[in-house]
This record gives C-alpha cells, sequence and structure tokens, in this order.
C-alpha cells in the first residue's frame, strides 16, 4: 500500500508465488503468506530449487519462516509464464548429485588457484579459513 | 475535464506511466477518488473488498481544496512496479469504489492506456483473485495487515522533512519532470501535489513515571504495565535489619540480641518476624550463615522455634527446599556441635510430642520433608547419644516418658509411612538403631532398618 511515493512494502505480495533468494545461495520458491515489518515472511508449499547449469531440481520443504535479514532479494512468479523456460527438471538425485560434482570441481579449481598463488607469492586469505576470530 | 474530477494527465503521460510503470524510477502520482464520506482519516480505512486497505487522506493543494466538501476525496496510489500490478490495483479499485462516480474518469484514459486496462481485466481477475483455488489464502488477517503497514507508517514518519533525503530527492525528480512536460506539452503549470502523510500517532507514550530510588536505570516498560508479582512480603523494617547485619555476624548479634530476649520464650511479635524471615530464601541463607556464630543461649532460642514452627516451615518449604536444605545442614551442624542441654532437647522433643497432638499430619509431614526428617533423625540421635552416654542427666518428672513416647510415636509413624514417601535425610545417623533396639522389639526394628536402609542405598 503506498500512501508514500517512493516506499515499497510487501502487503500487495501476500498470498502470491513468489521466488526468493537467501544469502546463503538458496533458492526458495513459494506462497508467500505472512509478512512483517522486518520482512520476515511465511512462505508456503516451499520449493527449494537448485540450479546446476541448464538443469534444476525442486525440493518440496513445506512451510517456511525466513528472518528478513537473510534475503536477498525476491520476486512475484508470473504463474502463466512459469512454465516456459528453457531449464530442465530433473529429479531430485541427480540435481543433488550434479551439486556435488560442480561443488567438488569448484573446490579443486579454488585449489589450484590459491596453490599457483601461493607459488607466486601471494596470499589471499579465505574467510573461512581464519584463525584470529 | 470536468473541475471536480481528478486528474488522470495528458494521454502522453498516462502511457508514459504505463510504459515507465515497469521501471524502477518514479513514476507518475495519480489521483483516484475514494470516498470516504468527509472523514479525515489518519490511519487506514477498513478495507471494502479484497485485502488491500486504502488510506484517504486530504491533498492540501489548492486545486484539490474545492473538492472537500462536495466530491469524493481523492487519493494518491503511486505504482513502481509492474504495469500488471497497477493494473491489479486499479482493477480493485474500481470493484471496491462502486459507490463512486469513478468510471467516467477512464473515459479519459489515452485509447492505448484504455485498451490495456480492458485486455488486463479480462486475463487478471482469474489469476489473481481466485480464492477458491487457494485454501491457505488469507491467512494474514487486514488487521494484521493494516497493522504492518501502520508500522512502515510510524517508521516513514520524520519531524524535519528537509533532512529526509528520500522525500528531498522525491520531490525534485517529480518537480523535474512536471517541468520537462509542461515545456513539451504545454500545459498549464502543474503543482506538484504535495504530500500529506497520513499521520499515524503512536497511541501508547509511556511517560516514565515510576523510578525506584538508587536504581540504575528506568524499570521497562512492560513492567510498568504489566508488574510481576513480587516476592511474599516480608517485614520491610526487618528485611533491612537483616540486610545490613547480614555481611558481619558480630554485627548481627545485637540486632538479634534486640528481639530474642534474655528469657527463652521470643516474644510473638519478633517470632512472627522471624519466620516470615524464614520463609524466603535470603532469610534462610542469613540464619543459616549465622548459626555457628551465635552464643549458643541464642541459637537454641532459634533452633527452638525452628523445631516449633517446623510444619508451618515446611509447607512453606514446598517451593523452595533447596535453601532449607543448607539451613538443615547448619543448623544440625548446629545440634552436634553445640552441647545441648538436656532441657533444650527434652523440649525441643516435647514440642515435637506436641505436633502429633495437633494434627497427626505434622510427624508424617516431616518425614516427607527433608529438612523435618533429618532434624527428627538428628534430635532422636542426640538424644539417644545423650541417653547413652555416661554424663549424668537432670531429669525432670516425666521427660523419660514424654521421650520414650516420642520414640514410639516415630518409630510407628516411620513404619507406616510408605517407603516411597520417604524422603532421604541429610544425613543418618549412625545410632539410630541402637536406639530403637533399646525399646521396641527385633521385628520392628527390622522393619525400621529395611525402611531406613531404602534411604542409605541413595546416599
Amino acid at each position: 500500500m503506498n500512501y508514500m511515493p517512493g516506499t515499497a512494502s510487501l502487503i500487495q505480495d501476500i498470498d502470491k508465488k513468489h521466488l526468493v533468494l537467501l544469502r546463503d545461495g538458496r533458492t526458495l520458491i513459494g506462497f508467500l503468506r505472512s509478512i512483517d515489518q522486518f520482512a520476515n515472511l511465511v512462505l508456503h508449499q516451499t520449493v527449494e530449487r537448485i540450479h546446476v547449469g541448464k538443469k534444476y531440481g525442486d525440493i518440496p520443504r513445506g512451510i517456511f519462516v525466513v528472518r528478513g535479514e537473510n534475503v536477498v532479494l525476491l520476486g512475484e512468479i508470473d504463474l502463466e509464464k512459469e512454465s516456459d523456460t528453457l531449464l530442465q527438471q530433473v529429479s531430485i538425485e541427480e540435481i543433488l548429485e550434479e551439486q556435488r560434482v560442480e561443488l567438488q570441481a569448484k573446490q579443486e579449481s579454488e585449489k589450484l588457484k590459491v596453490q599457483a598463488l601461493k607459488e607466486r607469492g601471494l596470499v589471499v586469505p579465505r574467510a573461512d579459513t581464519l584463525d584470529e576470530y | 475535464m470536468a473541475s471536480g474530477m481528478p486528474v488522470w494527465g495528458q494521454g502522453r503521460s498516462a502511457a508514459a506511466l504505463v510504459e515507465a510503470g515497469s521501471s524502477v524510477g518514479m513514476a507518475q502520482v495519480w489521483e483516484l477518488s475514494c470516498g470516504c464520506d468527509g472523514e479525515e482519516t489518519s490511519g487506514l480505512s477498513e478495507a471494502r473488498k479484497g485485502s488491500m486497505p486504502w488510506a484517504c487522506h486530504h491533498p492540501l493543494s489548492e486545486g484539490a481544496g474545492g473538492l472537500c466538501g462536495t466530491q469524493p476525496r481523492p487519493v494518491r496510489v503511486v505504482s513502481q512496479r509492474s504495469d500488471r500490478d497497477v493494473l491489479g490495483l486499479l482493477h480493485c479499485l474500481q470493484s471496491s469504489l462502486s459507490f463512486c462516480s469513478v468510471p467516467s474518469h477512464l473515459t479519459q484514459l489515452h485509447p492505448q492506456h484504455q485498451r490495456i486496462l480492458t485486455q488486463r481485466q479480462h486475463v487478471s481477475p482469474k489469476k489473481l483473485w481466485s480464492p477458491k483455488a487457494d485454501p491457505c489464502a488469507g491467512l494474514m488477517t487486514c488487521k494484521e495487515k493494516d497493522w504492518v503497514v501502520k508500522v512502515e507508517m510510524i517508521q516513514l514518519q520524520s519531524e524535519n522533512l528537509d533532512d529526509d533525503y528520500y522525500y528531498q530527492t522525491y520531490y525534485h525528480r517529480l518537480e523535474h519532470k512536471q517541468a520537462e512536460e509542461e515545456l513539451l506539452g504545454g500545459r498549464n503549470k502543474q503543482e506538484p501535489p504535495k504530500l500529506v502523510t497520513p499521520f499515524i500517532q503512536k497511541v501508547e507514550t509511556y511517560n516514565s513515571v515510576v523510578r525506584i530510588a538508587g536504581s540504575l536505570g528506568q524499570v521497562a516498560v512492560s513492567t510498568c504495565y504489566s508488574p510481576r508479582r513480587a516476592i511474599d512480603a516480608v517485614h520491610h523494617a526487618l528485611v533491612e535489619e537483616v540486610g545490613e547485619g547480614g555481611h558481619q555476624a558480630p554485627s548481627f548479634l545485637p540486632c538479634l540480641s534486640g528481639f530474642v530476649p534474655v528469657r527463652a520464650f521470643i516474644p510473638r511479635e519478633a517470632e512472627d518476624e522471624f519466620l516470615q524471615v524464614l520463609c524466603v530464601r535470603k532469610g534462610k541463607k542469613l540464619t543459616a550463615r549465622l548459626l555457628p556464630h551465635l552464643a549458643p543461649e541464642q541459637a537454641e532460642k532459634i533452633l527452638l522455634t525452628i523445631t516449633h514452627h517446623l510444619p508451618f516451615l515446611m509447607k512453606k518449604d514446598v517451593p523452595d527446599e533447596v535453601s532449607t536444605s543448607s539451613l538443615g545442614q547448619r543448623v544440625l551442624g548446629c545440634f552436634l556441635l553445640t552441647l545441648f542441654l538436656e532441657q533444650a532437647i527434652l523440649l525441643g522433643l516435647s514440642k515435637a510430642g506436641t505436633l502429633p497432638e495437633s494434627a497427626e499430619l505434622p510427624l508424617t509431614m516431616a518425614l516427607k520433608n527433608q529438612f523435618g526428617i533429618s532434624l527428627l533423625y538428628s534430635l532422636l540421635s542426640r538424644g539417644e547419644g545423650l541417653l547413652s552416654s555416661e554424663t549424668p542427666l537432670e531429669p525432670h518428672i516425666g521427660d523419660f516418658e514424654t521421650w520414650t513416647d516420642t520414640v514410639f510415636l516415630v518409630a510407628r509413624e516411620l513404619s507406616q509411612v510408605p517407603k516411597a514417601l520417604l524422603v532421604e535425610p541429610l544425613f543418618l545417623p549412625s545410632n539410630l538403631l541402637s536406639l530403637f533396639c533399646r525399646y521396641l522389639d527385633k521385628q520392628t526394628v527390622h522393619h525400621l532398618e529395611a525402611k531406613m536402609e531404602s534411604e542409605l542405598a541413595w546416599i
């Protein structure tokens, strides 16, 4: 409801299907049922969609309550256009396998990169390997 | 264009709206009618249909001033979203404002705009508003939505609009846009619609009145509106006395001697106060800490009071057995350490002896209460210790009888009370069995031994 120009509210988005991208990289798709002033969301019939390349897989998750600060963005899904996609849906097992493979490949390439940099004397500290904190 | 009609603008601007609607930038301001029947609602009007609350407020621009009494009031709706959303809003508004002379303004739309509208109208209702298909729709009630919007509105209020960057930027842009259109369109200068924020007053303004002397900071608002129950009232004067003297035992003595007179009997009032102290956890701890430091006489009096009022204390003790056990340890320690005169014991025992007279319960209660049972056992043990020792005693007439009666009574109760209910004492004196042996037959002694041993198993 826009009483003041320049404002945005999720009130109009209620009961509509949304795609929510979280800070940890997960993609959730569900019906937005409830919100609050922090943009905490209640998603209904939620599905976690994993994308790998041109394939995707859906994991049904039920009801999600998402804390507002963890949301990167969200947008309404046009139900008509939902099926016009070039992506191919696969089974959950397959997509998880693909994801694992992708992750592994990424890790290996990262390792090589770090190795190469180290050889050249450049050490890039990674957030997850920091000892100080 | 009729004077009373809200401004839809020329075709260009309307079309521009449709095109620009999907951009994130500031869109044209529309003015739509909304009938509010003369009310200047500061909050939100009830949703007429569907789930969209609409606010109605007066625009303060002079152009609209004439509208006030006669025409339905304009409402500002700004859309920065997709066309569909905008048109969806329109549709909703249309359906909800059946009493307004709204439809006519549509005819003044740019034909392209109108075409799109009518097209979309056919499509959108099916998709957007089909509550039958969606059983869980409407989880968030109107009231809740209004509340969220209210919170958001409050967040938008600012006392000083000059400092509000967003406000200023928005209006600069708006003015520029209108100036451009002016130049291009050659219209009369349109006044940039002045912003009127719905003034939502914060209802619960808490004027802090409650200040506790010597506290750091204020009492929490929630506590002020719903105060918590304080601890069971203890006489204030005594609490303060006790509080002050608590840290150093010697300083407490004059205080204590103040209400424990030389005579064996403590005056009723002081006794009551002392009992009240004992009801509180801190009181128990305090007494426990104090006992070892008192002179034997004074300690005696305190112990006598405790024994005398044992049932009362045990009842009060139910929620707080933990602290009583600490008191118990001290008390029992005192029992053993201080050279207990036999008069004191027998006095105590006679008090214990009178317990059953008042009701059979107190003794049984004692057995179920850790403090009670420990006290009982230590009393008996001490008595046994004294009797079995060679020290010459000066018994009063009838004392031995009272003693034996008490022992029998305890033995009987002990055998009757089911094992499950017997609580383990803080410690089990070793001479209890010999005491029982002295007075009771072997069978009963074995029975009692079995009972007490089950407690021992837990130690």
